[in-house]
């Protein structure tokens, strides 16, 4: 019997107008969707090759002096993502950039992004496609699924026969989900076969796992939205109303709640700016400078004449290093208070199920701002082992210092670093490293769990309600 | 009889739940929107005095010694911007500027935005341009099949009521009821912004400019209400006319306004900027090098005419090749303008390409998208707000005015030098006799005006115009349409 109940759903859906539109606008907007983002993916990826190579040319011809291959600033650039495709996690305003050296790291960087005098709307991707447009499919499908048809008398008759409710109710939630499934997954196929045949797109077993994971997770979401939908129409005896407070409810979980993520983000701290940062370094610089003397005599003060008498070389590295470690530490304070903002301003954006879901499909997906912190680290980790290199290399020259310290003019003049050359093949180079499978379910596995308590926490309500219901 | 009509639609539309909830979501919506943006306006402000205080103690501190010294504007946030984010996290706030005059347009506050980048806005424009175009239409989508299935409709026409009068009081008496919450919630609104230490509300400029953001957004909202009914008699049962209403919005206040800069992205591609740096950077590579090159054969032409010989080039300094370095460098300042001058001609030429470029793909984006009237509306306020295209343009031209006025005061009266010594070429500043940049006042962009209404005006008056057209059109077609309606 439930089946039957489904297909007769089915078929009175495709049969719709509703479903209609719905397909045809949801296939255009993941052909749109793909087209651009192979234009887009190619782009990128020339840009990022490009640019990592002079990197790494820089690098090797730096490799005729340790001291340089120290101090030279590495430029990483962010890897353009191919499941950006699915979910793009605000690739194209995040930082993508991260300069440093062995000594000190930059605050992550904004760079050569396309045009900021675009209109001021991002791009359309699944998660766009999927958490706006379908999810408004989805109550569009179901505001009437309960309240449409006690209007029409068909409720009471479907009723009179001995089918109970909970089956009529599954029902419904089975052939609403069965018809948002079709163009769902049209749409996905469509976006597929235009990005697959570009020479640049491979996609491998482990890309193929987490597109099913991002469809699976999709129809997670667009679950909760169907019953959501059901839930509301059996509160109501009038379809219009349904509507309405189905709009409202759209509005506020899709539109209104993902946005005052920033209102909850500021009430929960104060964000801190690059003006305070300014400041504070120039204080903890000062500071230190200020009091140069505890770190050795004369370690405030220097000559490129290693033969000059007030010169003291161990004292003038011990500043250099504290300066530089304060300056980093502060820095390192700044890029975490801002982060750690952000991603509680997200959290408590996470009483919508659009938050969580776009949240799960960015760590999917391998985009958004984990991604970029986790590359931040990442390029710390990178910075102690090259650090090591060099401490380990200038130990084998007898003509250093073995002072290894930020401070450029000593290194030349001084010789606090090596002077001699290294193979290039032993530099370490960074190396960006996805998130391993454990971070990965470590990040997504709550996203999930409440994606599923969301579709319980309707599931229920619309049970509830419709056993309730007056069908009269 | 248009005014019974008129009651007759006002009654019946506050006495719905519509009424409620719109009520509801204009009183908390957009006093929580202005608030916000408030706050945020309040600290944009504090950051641009700070940056202010601490580049007047560097430039202080730099004495302008050795020519170190780089003079820098900045620009106030605008205080219209909490009507209208547009592009104010994206607008440039600091100009550097530079010895050779290719001064530099950066984002000051460059990276404690990831809230702007994660969360989006919730500024008065977006919450009028996709909140309250939706209730227009929830509040207008059964305005006449709503009645035509109720029977009434026909028993109305079927009085000696002219249709047009029908329709007209449709129209009116649901805007009317719409107007009175959201005029309330404005209202409110200004009292919060009144209320605020760093905004003064009655300053003609600010009230003028505000009077049109009014105008405006009634305009959009009148569209979107003419949409509503529209669609209500384009259709006959109120389901269709739903749902035709519901993708109609999902298309204008969604998908147009993204889909409109990935066509323009894919029909004019622009190259990116690292293309361009990289383009720049080989070009100036490459002049530099002639530019060496042709130093160098002086160099040696000096050193033989002295005596001093080349082999001696870089040797330690003594009578003979201090000599010849000084006729060097007393000779060498021709070569280094003219390859300076090369230089900045070619990185001129390769920006503005590239900004032209820029430009023309974003005003294609812009008039792609404008098909939809929430579009227009967005660019409209946010060009009066002061964040939109027209600012950036505006404080481009004040930033080049301060570049020349500084390399007029003080620049000029500097020279760069680059010489031979025994380490080989180096190169600094040497000032001027007789100038003395300690005495000259630390350079500011000094009373510095945004756009204004004129000049956004000039800008945004398509935009006006489109809304002005959208709701005649719609209005128009309504209204023919519905002289032709079935009613039965």
């Amino acid at each position: 019997m439930t089946w039957r109940v489904i297909f007769k759903e089915i078929l009175e859906n495709l049969l719709s107008l509703r479903f209609v539109l719905s397909l045809v606008l949801v296939i255009c907007l993941f052909a749109a969707s793909g087209f651009v983002f192979v234009g887009k993916y190619t782009d990128q990826s020339a840009d990022y090759w490009r640019e990592t190579n002079k990197n790494l040319a820089a690098l090797r011809e730096r490799a005729g002096a340790l001291y340089e291959v120290a101090f030279y600033e590495q430029t990483v650039w962010r890897e353009p993502k191919l499941l950006s495709l699915c979910a793009e996690g605000f690739e194209k305003t995040l930082p993508n950039y991260f300069r440093f050296n062995v000594f000190t790291a930059d605050l992550p960087g904004v760079k050569g992004r396309g045009n900021f005098a675009l209109p001021h709307f991002s791009d359309i991707d699944w998660v766009f496609i999927i958490s706006t447009v379908l999810s408004f499919v989805a109550l569009v499908l179901t505001y009437d699924s309960m309240s449409g048809e006690k209007e029409a008398g068909t409720l009471r008759l479907m009723l009179a026969n001995t089918i109970p409710r909970y089956k009529v109710l599954l029902g419904k939630y089975f052939g609403a989900m069965f018809t948002l499934a079709i163009p769902l997954i049209v749409g996905l196929l469509v976006s597929l076969i235009i990005v697959i045949p570009s020479k640049d797109v491979t996609i491998d077993a482990v890309a193929w796992l987490k597109i099913l994971a991002v469809a699976i997770l999709s129809l997670l979401y667009l679950s909760i939205f169907v019953f959501l939908g059901i839930f509301i129409s059996s509160r109501s005896a009038h379809s219009s109303n349904c509507m309405v407070l189905l709009l409202v409810v759209w509005v506020v979980l899709v539109i209104l709640l993902p946005s005052g993520g920033r209102i909850f983000a500021d009430i929960s701290s104060q964000s801190p700016t690059q003006v305070d940062l300014e400041r504070r370094l120039d204080e903890v610089g000062k500071e230190i400078w200020d009091n140069s003397d505890k770190f050795g005599k004369n370690a405030g003060s220097m000559s490129h004449d290693l033969s000059w008498p007030g010169n003291n070389p161990p004292a003038r590295a011990r500043l250099k290093n504290a300066l530089t470690d304060t300056a980093n530490q502060v820095r390192d304070d700044h890029h975490n208070r801002l982060l750690a903002q952000a991603l509680t301003g997200r959290n408590l954006t996470c009483i919508s199920p659009l938050a969580i879901y776009a949240r799960a499909s960015e760590v999917i997906a391998g985009t958004g701002i984990n991604r970029c912190a986790d590359i931040y680290r990442q390029i710390k980790e990178y910075q102690v082992v090259l650090k090591e290199y060099v401490r380990s290399k200038d130990l084998e020259d007898p003509e250093s210092l073995h002072l290894v310290n930020p401070d450029l003019g000593t290194a030349r003049s001084w010789k606090t670093i090596s002077h001699k050359p290294v193979d290039f093949g032993t530099v370490p180079k960074f190396q960006e490293r996805d998130l391993a499978l454990g971070e990965f379910l470590k990040l997504t596995i709550w996203d999930i769990g409440l994606l599923l308590l969301f579709n319980l926490v309707f599931f229920a309500a619309s049970f509830v309600s419709f056993l309730r219901y007056d069908v009269r | 009889m248009l005014g019974t009509l008129i009651k007759k639609e006002i009654t019946e539309t506050i006495l719905d739940l519509r009424f409620v909830i719109a009520t509801l979501l204009c009183l908390v919506l957009i006093p929580l929107g202005m608030y916000v943006s408030i706050k945020d306006y309040e600290q944009r402000l504090g950051d641009y005095n700070t940056a202010i205080q601490q580049y007047e103690q560097r430039a202080r501190g730099d004495r302008y010694d050795g020519g170190n010294f780089r003079a820098e504007g900045y620009r106030p946030p605008s205080p219209l911007c909490v009507f209208s984010s547009g592009l104010k996290d994206k607008i440039n706030m600091r100009v550097k500027t530079q010895f050779n005059g290719n001064y530099l347009i950066e984002n000051s506050s460059q990276d404690d935005n990831l809230q702007a980048v994660l969360f989006g806005k919730i500024d008065f424009t977006f919450i009028v341009s996709t909140v309250l175009s939706l209730l227009a239409l929830i509040f207008t989508f059964r305005t006449v099949t709503g009645e035509k299935e109720n029977g009434t409709l026909r028993l109305i026409v079927a009085g000696s009521v002219p249709r047009w009068k029908v329709i007209f009081s449709k129209m009116l008496g649901n805007y009317i009821v719409f107007l009175v919450p959201f005029l309330l919630s404005f209202l409110v609104s200004l009292l919060f912004l009144n209320s605020s230490d760093v905004f003064s509300l009655f300053t003609l400029p600010h009230v003028a400019a505000i009077f049109l953001l009014l105008i405006i957004t009634l305009l959009f909202l009148f569209c979107i209400f003419n949409l509503g009914t529209l669609i209500s008699v384009l259709t006959h049962s109120s389901v269709v006319s739903m749902t035709v209403a519901l993708f109609v919005w999902v298309m204008l206040a969604l998908v147009v306004p993204k889909i409109s800069p990935m066509i323009a992205q894919v029909v004019y591609p622009v190259r990116s900027r690292q293309i361009v740096n990289t383009e720049k950077a080989m070009v100036c590579a490459g002049i530099e090098e002639e530019q060496l090159k042709e130093e160098a054969a002086l160099y040696k032409k000096v050193l033989i005419e002295t005596g001093v010989g080349v082999e001696r080039a870089f040797d330690d300094e003594d009578e003979g090749t201090r000599r010849a370095r000084d006729t060097y460098n007393s000779k060498k300042g021709p070569i280094f303008q003219k390859y300076q001058e090369r230089i900045n001609e070619e990185i001129k030429r390769i920006e503005d390409d590239y900004t032209n470029k820029r430009n023309f793909q974003a005003a294609m984006a812009a008039n792609l998208s404008r098909i939809s009237p929430v579009c227009c509306f967005t660019y409209a306020l946010s060009e009066i707000s002061g964040t939109g295209t027209a600012e950036v343009s505006n404080f481009s031209k004040r930033a080049q005015q301060f570049q020349e006025t500084v390399k007029q005061n003080i620049y000029d009266h500097f020279e760069f030098e680059r010489y031979a010594n025994e380490y080989g070429w180096s190169g600094g500043y040497r000032t001027e006799e007789g100038f003395d940049a300690g005495k000259v006042p630390v350079p500011h962009i000094s009373n510095y005006r945004h756009i204004g209404l004129a000049g956004a005006l000039s800008v945004c008056w398509m935009d006006i115009v489109l809304l002005v057209l959208f709701s005649v059109l719609f209005f128009a077609v309504a209204f023919v349409s519905f002289l032709r309606y079935d009613v039965r």
